[in-house]
């Protein structure tokens, strides 16, 4: 699981967001704005993290129970696939 | 993680700044066709723009990002960089936004550093020459076009 070409993060005034360039910008027109967290499990899968990876890493740095990370990192993720930001 | 597909003046509204990719050749070479992507801030309410900030507009349904020529009294003269005719007298209810910051590529550029305002300078001033230059060479095409079309 990875992040089709073409997203790029950008933080503008203390906001991260993500646009879309080159194809992914003909099918995606909107902005993605991620909290400090998202950013992380952006930057993370981005790095070729899997998904329990990233739980971990997000456990470590966030200090929150391990179920919690898996549930929320999978459903940060689930949504970015609904969306199509994602390419196996 | 939010995403949003609001109206580029509905997002200038809440947030006062618009992320975007750029489309088209019009701010060539500054901003290239879906690879650069700007950032633009909203504009107050009498807020007057100056000569050479490059203002996001409005024409019918579609948001133009060109550059300020002439600051009139109640619009401005803007046209793009690699553009040949300028677009008259577009009023300041016209202009919802101003370009703030963009990036080529991954590099982040600013409107306050050296190189832009050189930029800005070099392409102004060689306009008159590449506006003759594009004007020549679409002459020629239909010259050539004609005389083919003839035999």
């Amino acid at each position: 699981m990875r992040i089709k070409n073409g997203f790029v993060l950008r933080d503008v005034a203390g906001q991260t967001m993500v646009v879309a360039t080159g194809e992914a910008s003909k099918s995606f027109h909107g902005i993605i704005k991620l909290n400090p967290t998202a950013k992380d499990v952006w930057l993370w899968l981005s790095e070729g993290k899997n998904e329990d990876e990233i739980a971990a890493l997000v456990c470590g740095k966030y200090d929150v129970a391990e179920e919690q990370a898996k549930a929320d990192v999978g459903a940060m993720l689930r949504k970015m696939e609904e969306a199509g930001f994602l390419a196996d | 993680m939010q995403i949003s597909d609001s109206s580029i003046e509905e997002i200038l509204q809440k947030d006062g700044r618009y992320v975007c990719t750029t489309i088209g050749y019009s701010m060539y070479p500054m901003l290239r066709d879906r690879r650069d992507t700007v950032v633009i801030r909203s504009v107050s309410k009498g807020e007057r723009l100056k000569k050479y900030d490059v203002p996001l507009y409005k024409r019918g349904d579609r948001y133009i990002l060109h550059r300020i020529i002439k600051v009139l009294p109640h619009g401005y003269d803007i046209i793009g960089d690699n553009c040949v005719s300028a677009e008259k007298n577009i009023s300041d209810e016209a202009v919802i936004g101003v370009l703030e910051e963009y990036w080529r590529g991954n590099r982040k550029k600013s409107l306050d550093s050296l190189s832009y305002k050189l930029y800005v300078r070099m392409m102004r001033a060689a306009s008159p020459f590449r506006i003759a230059y594009k004007k020549l060479k679409a002459g020629l095409k239909r010259l050539v076009k004609r005389l083919i079309g003839r035999k």
